[in-house]
């Protein structure tokens, strides 16, 4: 680890304005990412700005919206009754990820920021865009087991992996920031997260010295009825090797409204419109998510040793949507 | 023994327990001394070529560091003592001899700063320039080499051509890795101009052995001590190369100097279990008797050097497939692959979890193929002998674990044809194997002191071996404290150190067998001499009243295990019956144990609770090398995919099975050793792997035949299956 | 100067800013008891308390953990009074080599303060909360027996 100054956020514009005059300043949070790159030598910032006494750390509800605190903890944020009951693809996202102790640590922000696990972005021996732009990407010729089926570019197929973020991402959720500028963003969350293209190094449509201040979730009905369901390789503390939110809207055995999103294979959260709008008026059956599924992964480019994640997602996605309309209410 | 014994083979309480509860237990990376500096390393980041300059000017300008050691400046090291049995090295070129890298990960600097920080960061700013080379490192793109020796018996080739049934099977393992909890640790301390290094090590002989040459000193001014060490699996046979180098930098500092490995250096650099490609031709009559087993081994090894030196490592999948199972036609061949991978090693049962891994799922598919039940036919292949010596085992219950397990687990009830049993979306499947060990034993020594002390005595029992969690010190407590007939909390076991009674290295399952009957020959002396004071032959002994008698504040005698003679006339085999139940959900690719049923005969056990932890660990061990563990390194790139705990998959809680583990009492291979115990450390693992992949067959039909089962295995062999 | 408070014990230490909380304790208060398995937050062996809940002390920067409470195995038992959750440990052979034994503690003693109902944990739910801490030796079927012990 590189030495840094470490300094304590004093207020949210303070801290944000601190880490924009410094380009090799970064936020702290959780740490549980930062820290672990920073051992890696993936991130080497000179100074770390500490955000988590700002007053970020509150979850507030009322009828029309969720606010959640970017630095509240991803267990508070699973823990919470109301989440759990409103948006319960909120919380079995996160308790399907990290472990009880991460879960405590790590922030929501955090969450939706963390960074790849393509071990060529861990490596810092190895050519990768993200880490060290127009460096090349080792992946295109080398192990591409957990490479991205959806939104890779010929510079990048580095999955994102963050649970929370696919389940938001069929929430409408919005990002709140604060600029070091002193300016402030709300960035609805379809286009929070970027495409690889030419630029991966730029995960988020974040600038420097942006810092998230809260997510919302609006009342959504459909997200009542919302579920997430994951495969990984080991049963529990794995990353997704593909995983599914989906919500539905049901009438007398029919979908209204659908929504769904897919974890662990794509470059970015992965709205899945089109599949969506084909079961809209559909009988809540197989055969609809098997279309439905198939639509999803209609883009999906395999690789050498990736193309059973197209297989899998498909599946992943019918048995989320079986198991979401067989519940009850 | 167990009789007469009122302790042996009953669950004692862990003796260590309550001090590694506590947070007492000092590991190596524990020890703190004064004015300790801490090391770091630079690893290759080619995988082959040659080092031609190491810049360490910037990493010296960092603050807080001591020094930085390359093959520049690393300084004369004596020979190392590979091929005599006194230790052993990964490589027999000591660490940074020069500038050749045969792996990616291979040291090529050390840093040695006042604070790790300082260290792992300066470690960071050193630049190395690298001369790169062609290199292989996956073991179907390299060329293999014969090894000289063939075990044969009979004329497998014409067998194989004659018999009515037979089978020709390709099964594969990975490179899998000890990857123990506790990261490879070395903290070495100079004290006028001898050595005390405290290491986590299965062998603290062995290290001193390898220092001891490496420095020119005589054994004595080495002292190497383990008393507990974090688990081990045998990566922690050989002195590795950090070892070494923190031996050297605090004699260069005269300053202890602690060495800690990173979990990615663990993966990389200490050597794993190799990978393998096996071929297993089986030849049978129709009731699927076996008449010829042919087993072709291709497993990986280091440089071509080591082939040239006649020395490569290789997986010893043959040594049970040869004992096994009675087969008059028998051949094995092996291929040694060179790779630009750190030297494979041991891992626990090598050997016995690879080869039984192809033997084993060959049977399942000659059950299948001759309408067999995989029972039945283990039960007809059956040998009361070392099927390759034609030795009788002193003393063999494989028939009763066979029948014993499958009892408890219900066998009878299976219906043979796969897709039979269903569960809401879990196909459920059915799948057994044979679990086998040979009994090991070394010569060993033990020492046992008896100090008066008020209220009675206190006894001392010592020896240079190591627990590495197996339980050791509470078999040795046990055997000590029935021998002598004192409550347990009467004696005290010291353990891995140097400068106690030697014994072999722990490996092979042999410790306990190795020391625990020389503890009883120790207590046997003492008793013999302290009886000699007895007033009357019926007086009862109390050794307080005795040792009083004898004007005596303590006593002590030190009992031996010899080494095997040779030409025994009996073998010594550990064996056991394994069966597993699965669910498959095969188009999530999903594959769990849900339960697992093991009964073993292991000989005498001598403390049922230790005992049963390690067949419990041996199982799960089988379950992550069946499901979750694998290595890969990047053909194009060579880098290492799996070098943390996030990619290099241990079993968690969650994928742990209800687990049965059961042994046969009343069992005491009494030629073996004086309390008839053979090891249980390693057996627990041999049946696991194969058991689950035939119950995997059983549950949905397909045939899995290269580790581990993962789901894009189970995936693509289904699209490959005619059922869908 | 940085102000940590361990097991009821307040300490100031001059740290440089990269040490983590599981360095701090090792190297600088000599509680080895709290291990390092992995250094990345991948085995659960670091396991620590800090305000009750259970972390990674491998990823908290020791900097950053001013004014809060922090336990670790050594703070568990009173003079010779073992913690329930240790002398369950015990009994049930819950350990092996012993090396995650600290952080399984831990965790487990935190994870039961997590549920308010403890008998609704069943073994799933258990093994399932308890999935982030690694053992190698499998002593797992153990240390489920030794949390179910203590939830009753």
């Amino acid at each position: 680890m590189r030495p840094f100054t470490y300094v304590e956020g004093i207020s949210v514009a303070d801290a944000a304005a601190a880490v924009h005059a410094a380009p090799a300043a970064m936020f702290l949070a959780g740490g549980t990412a930062i820290v672990d790159l920073m051992k890696l030598g993936v991130l080497a910032p000179a100074a770390l700005v500490d955000v988590q006494r700002l007053p970020l750390g509150d979850i507030e509800l009322d009828d029309r919206r969720a606010r959640i605190g970017a630095c509240v903890r991803n267990a508070q944020l699973a823990e919470h009754p109301e989440i759990r009951a409103r948006w319960p693809v909120v919380r079995e996202a996160l308790l399907s990820g990290m472990s009880a102790q991460l879960r405590n640590m790590s922030t929501v922000a955090g969450n939706i920021l963390q960074r790849t696990r393509c071990p060529y972005y861990r490596d810092p021996h190895s050519a990768c865009n993200k880490r060290v732009p127009g460096s090349g990407c080792a992946v295109q010729t080398g192990w591409d087991r957990d490479a991205a089926v959806l939104g890779g570019s010929p510079h990048c197929l580095a999955v994102f992996p963050s649970d929370l973020a696919t389940a938001l991402a069929i929430l409408d959720a919005i990002v709140y920031t604060r600029r070091g500028d002193g300016g402030a963003r709300r960035l609805p969350f379809d286009g929070f997260h970027r495409l690889p293209g030419d630029t991966p190094e730029r995960d988020t449509v974040l600038d420097h010295g942006e810092l998230v201040t809260h997510l919302e979730l609006p009342d959504l009905a459909i997200a009542r009825r919302s579920h997430y369901f994951k495969v990984r390789d080991r049963a529990s503390y794995d990353f997704a090797l593909a995983s599914a939110a989906v919500a539905l809207d049901l009438e007398r055995g029919h979908v209204r409204d659908a929504r769904i999103a897919l974890g662990g294979v794509a470059t970015r959260p992965w709205r899945c419109t089109a599949a969506e709008q084909s079961l809209r008026g559909k009988r809540a059956e197989l055969a609809s998510f098997r279309a439905a599924a198939d639509l999803a992964l209609a883009d999906a480019v395999a690789r050498t040793h990736n193309g059973f994640k197209i297989e899998l997602a498909r599946h992943v996605v019918v048995r989320a949507l079986s198991e979401l309309a067989a519940r009850p209410g | 023994m167990s009789t007469t014994s009122p302790r042996i083979g009953r669950p004692a309480e862990r003796i260590e327990a309550r001090i590694k509860v506590t947070g007492q237990a000092r590991y190596a990376a524990d020890v703190v001394l004064p004015g300790l500096a801490h090391a770091a390393y630079v690893g290759s980041a080619i995988a082959c070529g040659r080092v031609l300059a190491v810049d360490t000017a910037r990493a010296e300008q960092a603050g807080g560091v001591l020094l930085i050691l390359t093959h520049d400046n690393r300084g004369p090291l004596g020979d190392l003592p590979n091929g005599d049995g006194t230790g052993l090295t990964p490589d027999p070129r000591p660490p940074l001899a020069d500038d050749r890298i045969d792996y990616r990960g291979q040291i090529v600097a050390m840093v040695v700063a006042e604070s790790p920080e300082q260290a792992a960061h300066a470690a960071s700013l050193v630049e190395v320039r690298y001369e790169p080379a062609p290199f292989v490192v996956d073991i179907d793109d390299g060329a293999g080499t014969r090894l000289s020796d063939v075990p044969r018996r009979g004329d497998c080739a014409a067998a194989l051509r004659a018999a009515p049934v037979t089978i020709d099977v390709l099964y594969s393992t990975p490179i899998q890795h000890p990857c123990p909890l506790e990261p490879h640790a070395t903290v070495a301390h100079w004290v006028d101009h001898d050595l005390v290094v405290y290491d986590s090590t299965q062998w603290v002989l062995g290290d001193q052995a390898v220092l001891a040459r490496a420095f020119g000193l005589s054994n004595e001014r080495v002292r190497v001590l383990a008393p507990f060490v974090g688990g081990s699996f045998g990566s922690k046979v050989f002195t590795a190369a950090h070892t070494l180098l923190a031996a050297v930098a605090a004699r260069r500092l005269e300053r202890p100097v602690k060495s800690v490995l990173r979990r990615s250096e663990v993966l990389t650099t200490v050597g794993p279990r190799a990978a393998t490609r096996q071929r297993i031709q089986l030849a049978a009559e129709r009731d699927g008797r076996l008449i010829a087993l042919r087993h072709h081994t291709r497993s990986h090894c280091a440089t071509e050097r080591d082939v040239a030196d006649r020395d490569p490592f290789y997986e010893p999948t043959s040594g049970i497939t040869r004992v096994l199972y009675a087969c008059p036609n028998y051949e094995a061949v092996h291929d040694v692959v060179p790779l630009h991978l750190a030297k494979p090693g041991w891992m626990r049962a090598p050997g016995e979890a690879t080869g039984l891994w192809a033997l084993e799922g060959a049977l399942d598919e000659l059950a299948c193929e001759s309408g067999l039940d995989p029972l039945a036919l283990r039960m007809r292949n059956h040998s009361s002998r070392d099927a390759h010596t034609g030795k009788p085992y002193a003393s063999e219950h494989l028939r009763e674990c066979y029948e014993r397990g499958a009892e408890r687990f219900g066998w009878s009830r299976r219906e043979p044809r796969p897709r039979s049993m269903r569960d809401g979306d879990a196909w459920i499947g059915w799948g057994m194997a044979t679990a086998a060990h040979p009994g090991n034993r070394d010569p060993a020594s033990v020492r046992v002191r008896l100090d008066r002390e008020r209220g009675g005595v206190h006894v001392t029992v010592a020896t240079a071996g190591i627990d590495l969690g197996t339980g050791l010190y509470t078999a040795l407590a046990v055997v000590v404290a029935d021998a002598l007939d004192l409550p347990g909390e009467r004696v005290t076991v010291e353990l891995g150190d140097t400068r106690l009674p030697p014994a072999p290295m722990t490996g092979g399952s042999n410790l306990t067998a190795s020391v625990a009957p020389a503890a009883l020959a120790a207590c046997t002396r003492l008793r013999r001499r302290l009886l000699a004071f007895r007033r009357a032959p019926d007086e009862s002994a109390d050794w307080a009243e005795l040792l009083d008698r004898a004007g005596l504040g303590d006593i002590e005698a030190i009992g031996t295990t010899d080494a095997r003679p040779p030409g025994e006339r009996h073998a010594h085999h550990s064996f056991g019956a394994q069966f597993v139940e699965v669910r498959v959900v095969p188009e999530l690719g999903r594959i769990r144990v849900t339960r697992v049923v093991g009964v073993f005969d292991v000989g005498q056990v001598v403390d049922a609770t230790t005992t049963r932890s390690q067949l419990l660990g041996g199982v799960l061990f089988g379950v992550g090398q069946a499901l979750l563990e694998q290595q890969v390194h990047d053909p194009v790139h060579a880098l290492p995919v799996h070098a943390d705990l996030a990619g290099y998959l241990l079993p968690c809680h969650a994928d742990v099975p209800d687990i049965d583990v059961e042994w046969l009492d009343a069992v005491p291979d009494v030629t073996f050793n004086a309390i008839g115990c053979r090891g249980a450390g390693e057996i627990g693992i041999t049946g696991v792997a194969p058991a689950i992949a035939s119950a995997v067959h059983h549950a949905i039909g397909v045939r899995l035949r290269d580790l581990p089962l993962t789901p894009d295995r189970l995936l693509a062999a289904l699209a490959e299956s005619p059922r869908e | 100067m940085v102000r940590l408070s361990v097991n009821g014990e307040r300490h100031e230490l001059d740290l440089d800013p990269r040490t983590t909380l599981l360095d701090a304790l090792r190297d600088h208060l000599g509680l080895t008891g709290t291990k390092k398995g992995c250094d990345h937050g991948q085995c659960g062996a670091c396991t620590v308390h800090v305000d009750g809940r259970r972390v990674l002390s491998c990823l908290a920067l020791a900097v950053a953990q001013q004014g809060r409470e922090i336990g670790t195995i050594e703070g568990l038992a009173r003079g010779d009074h073992l913690h329930p959750m240790q002398l369950a440990f015990i009994e049930c052979d819950a350990l092996q080599c012993g090396f995650c034994t600290p952080g399984q503690i831990m965790s487990a003693i935190a994870m039961l303060a997590e549920v308010e109902h403890r008998r609704q944990l069943d073994d799933v739910a258990i093994r399932e909360r308890m999935s982030g801490n690694l053992c190698r030796c499998g002593a797992y079927p153990n240390i489920l027996a030794a949390i179910r012990r203590v939830r009753t």
